[in-house]
């Protein structure tokens, strides 16, 4: 049957189709709008309900000494937070202040202040902590459940920041603040190539802002940041600053620092300042004396100022951001360019007389000292100022400015650390259209101008390594995250300041500083050092001085250049007093280290020290006949001798003591080893010996009673082996006054 | 034609509608048909041999096994994938869960290596090997060079040494 649809079925139909179209424009129109025009913004809401984003910090590079040492890595850790509008009850409060006093060791006033916040809906507690830690908080947690502090309490990922040797190069490194980011020393100079790239972690959301478990994470790696690979070497800088301590408490000094550089590269080997500070605690006062100080203060402002102030004042690195003024080390230069421009040869002399009448007024050699009739040679270990003053002028001023730019005191060393002090013409150095024959008088024997420490030791460094000033670094190369090379340190030559030959004349000038000169505690026998000391009045301190000293070895290869300043000592206060000897120790410990093999003179050979026989085997009727230039002490009743101390080929004095042991099960004969300091080195000798010791002697030698002992390698009282041989260090007294 | 023969019956409709000529120019006249009502025909199902049924029980049969292994093999897929999407979170969990453990050993691989560091550095190791153990820094002496440019040898006569050559030196001159 076909049937037509009636006119009131076709309305109604219409009616339905265009309901049914309006319904799905409709339709259309709203997903338009909720996809395309708020489609961002509706899906970061969603995001943001449904979803948790937390940075992940990335670690930041390992800094490595030159051996790959670690002085500096950094570690996954924790922080801790906590959600104070989520804390229902006192009893939450108090839970929670306790496990954060009692976990970390919080302040409890702090930790309250933090949780009765409760409008807050984030509040940090601890970073930085490690998984033990996070492991006992959350076993808190769990104990505690009935009470949910889980909901208040959360953990996000945080990086920790180790320094394994603590206050070791504490200048050189700096530290990194609470960011992770580098505050001080290295760690702020490249911190953007230690900085790594964060990682997130993006987990799924409950309805009750809880997290969902692991399979909805997902979760960006962090990039870890770059290393550096330090010059630093881990055993010089240990040297250093071992050295740079007896320093300060050998000189009762206010602080100490020095710098050892490699001669040819510029390379620095080790950079120290004493006393410095633990980068693990960077924020904690370590001098005991500025501790007092700021705690006997009584204004609450002057107190936290004062306290500022000790905190950046340990943190200098003094060795390039302070100044001083260089003091006779500075005729090394007057000298050089007065040699390289033909003012003067090495056979040409003056007659010192102790003073110069310059302008108005007289300049005097230290302590007035009268040099008589000197060659260059005599005058620079001699440290003899009118000599200086009078080449100073000689040369004139224009070339002593050529000079003193040319050097680089004028300029930044360049070297790659934050802070160094950059000269300021007309403030720190007198340019040359301003500098008058008095000001070129001063300036020609070290005063009236300041130099960084970096910038001395990179001009000595010059002398020795045939007249090329380099640019002095610290990182040798940048790596990446898994060891490859990313960039290098070559090594720079600024400029050639002096020719070759003049270079070789001052090596051999300043050998003689340290042979017989000022520089004569410096000394270590087998060892060629060239050097030249100095001493400095601090103008801002009225009364005190700055000693220094400044050289390189071996001379005749100079390998490396140390730098030593002793800032206001009270005792010693001069540089060849002072600093001379800790120079030389340093010397002798890193020579050593270096594998640069001592070479003795004849003189040093014989000079009272003998090598002990070898006497095992022999019976003990021909070792007493044989005991011409030792004595000898017998142990057990054997006939034989089966061991002996000092070993054989061991350094002894003439006239020493070797004890003999003839019983396999003989008894070891110990004493107890004297006071050695304060003598002669015939005294320091004849103590060793009634003892039952023997002595070697180290530093200063020349003139063997004007050399009193300071130090001993042995400590008096401690018990040892009878025969063994102590070495004793001797200082010279005489004409070290600069 | 098999849902045909499994009809018993069915109805046919007879649609005799005449189909009128024209063949003018005028309006034909159109004498309508008598109207016929509709009659039900009973069609009789046509009688299957035992032959004919058993080919129909066995079709069928195989339709159902065919049916079945159908949804047995979608079953059995969807139960793999399910079962493979289970295995892969499980294996996501664990890869996660490993990699969040090597994250806390290397954390605390790094706090070891710290803590051994410092407590091997150059200071305590000389304070311990002088204070503790009484040693002191290498002499001069006790160094050895041994020349490895000839080889040694000891000559002897009747039992008796009579020449030697030793590369063990330790003369430091």
């Amino acid at each position: 049957m076909n049937k037509k649809p009636t006119k009131k079925m076709e309305d109604r139909s219409f009616k339905a189709f265009v309901i049914f179209c309006a319904a799905l424009i409709l339709l259309i129109g709203n997903l338009f709008w909720i996809q395309v025009i708020k489609g961002e913004e509706y899906r970061l809401k969603a995001e943001r309900n449904q979803l948790s984003d937390t940075i992940v910090a990335a670690n930041r590079g390992t800094i490595y000494d030159s051996n790959m040492k670690v002085l500096a890595q950094s570690a996954s850790a924790w922080l801790v937070y906590i959600n104070p509008s989520k804390i229902k009850t006192d009893e939450q409060k108090t839970l929670l202040v306790d496990g954060f006093v009692s976990i970390f060791g919080l302040d409890a006033e702090t930790v309250t202040k933090k949780v009765n916040r409760q409008q807050s809906g984030y509040e940090k507690i601890i970073g930085q902590i490690d998984n033990d830690q996070k492991a006992k908080l959350q076993e808190y947690i769990s104990q505690h459940k009935d009470k949910k502090l889980g909901t208040i309490i959360g953990i996000d990922p945080d990086t920790k920041r180790y320094y394994p040797l603590g206050s070791f190069a504490s200048t050189v490194i700096g530290f990194t603040g609470s960011e992770d980011t580098g505050r001080a020393g290295l760690e702020l100079k490249y911190n953007s190539k230690l900085t790594g790239s964060p990682g997130r972690i993006i987990t799924a959301q409950n309805a009750l802002a809880g997290d969902m478990p692991n399979d909805y994470e997902t979760t960006y790696d962090a990039e870890q940041g770059n290393s550096l690979v330090l010059t630093i070497d881990e055993v010089i800088q240990y040297y250093l600053e071992q050295q740079l301590i007896q320093a300060v408490e050998e000189t009762q000094a206010k602080n100490a620092y020095g710098i050892i550089m490699d001669v040819k590269t510029g390379a620095i080997l080790g950079m120290a300042t004493v006393p410095d500070y633990d980068l693990n605690s960077p924020y904690k006062i370590y001098s005991t004396k500025v501790e007092e100080a700021i705690a006997a203060l009584e204004d609450a402002n002057e107190k936290q100022q004062a306290e500022t102030n000790a905190l950046y004042s340990q943190w200098r690195n003094r060795t390039i951001s302070d100044s001083y003024e260089p003091g006779s080390v500075f005729k090394l230069f007057v000298a050089a360019a007065a040699l390289e421009e033909g003012v003067m040869t090495t056979e040409t002399t003056y007659n010192c007389t102790s003073s110069i009448k310059v302008a108005n007024y007289y300049q005097h050699c230290f302590n007035h000292h009268v040099h008589g009739t000197q060659t260059v040679a005599e005058a620079l270990p001699n440290s003899c100022n009118t000599f200086f003053i009078t080449m100073g002028q000689k040369m004139g001023k224009e070339t002593f400015s050529k000079y003193f730019e040319a050097f680089g005191f004028t300029e930044a060393t360049g070297i790659d650390l934050p802070s160094e002090a950059i000269p300021v013409a007309g403030k720190t150095y007198y340019p040359v259209e301003k500098m008058g024959i008095a000001e070129l008088s001063s300036a020609s024997f070290g005063q009236t101008f300041q130099a960084t420490p970096i910038q001395m030791i990179t001009a000595v460094a010059s002398l020795g390594n045939g007249g090329k000033l380099m640019t002095p670094y610290v990182v040798k190369q940048v790596l990446d995250e898994n060891g490859n090379i990313l960039s290098e340190t070559k090594p720079t030559v600024k400029r050639q300041v002096i020719s070759q030959k003049t270079a070789q004349t001052m090596t051999k000038l300043m050998e003689g500083v340290v042979e017989w000169g000022t520089a004569k505690n410096a000394y270590v026998a087998g060892y060629h050092i060239a050097g030249k000391t100095g001493t400095s009045e601090k103008l801002s301190t009225g009364n005190e001085v700055i000693a220094s000293f400044a050289g390189f070895a071996p001379a005749d290869d100079p390998q490396i250049a140390v730098l030593i300043a002793v800032d206001e000592p009270q005792l010693y206060r001069t540089g060849g007093a002072g600093a001379a000897p800790i120079a030389g120790r340093i010397f002798e410990n890193i020579l050593a280290y270096l594998n640069v093999d001592p070479q003795y003179t004849d003189e040093e050979l014989t000079t009272a020290t003998v090598t002990a026989p070898n006497l095992i085997g022999a019976t003990v009727d021909k070792v007493k006949s044989q005991a011409s230039t030792f004595t000898v002490k017998v142990v057990g009743n054997g006939k034989t001798v089966i061991s002996q101390m000092p070993s054989s080929n061991q350094s002894m004095p003439k006239g020493g003591i070797i004890v003999v042991y003839t019983e396999e099960n003989a008894e070891r004969q110990n004493g107890t080893v004297p006071n050695l300091s304060g003598l002669t080195i015939s005294e320091a000798n004849r103590t060793a010996i009634n003892a039952g010791f023997n002595i070697k002697v180290a530093g200063a030698t020349q003139g063997a009673n004007q050399v009193i002992s300071y130090k001993q390698s042995i400590p008096a009282g401690n018990t040892a082996q009878q025969g063994t041989v102590i070495t004793v260090y001797f200082r010279s007294s005489e004409n070290v006054t600069d | 034609m098999a849902q045909q023969n499994t009809n018993a019956y069915a109805y046919n409709y007879n649609r005799n509608a005449k189909i009128v000529s024209y063949n003018g120019s005028a309006a034909p006249k159109v004498k309508p048909a008598p109207q016929k009502k509709p009659q039900l025909e009973l069609v009789k199902k046509t009688r299957l041999t035992a032959q004919q049924v058993r080919q129909q029980t066995a079709a069928e049969t195989r339709k159902t096994i065919k049916v079945m292994c159908v949804a047995m093999a979608i079953l059995m897929f969807m139960a793999l994938a399910i079962y493979s999407r289970l295995k892969l979170d499980e294996i996501n969990r664990e890869i996660s869960s490993v990699e969040k453990k090597i994250e806390l050993a290397q954390s605390d691989a790094v706090k070891l290596n710290n803590e051994l560091n410092a407590i091997v550095s150059i200071n305590n190791v000389e304070e311990y090997a002088t204070n503790e153990l009484g040693m002191t820094k290498i002499q001069d002496y006790q160094v050895y060079y041994i020349d490895m440019s000839s080889d040694d040898y000891v000559a002897v006569v009747n039992g008796e040494k009579v020449a030697s050559h030793s590369g063990i030196n330790n003369d430091k001159k």
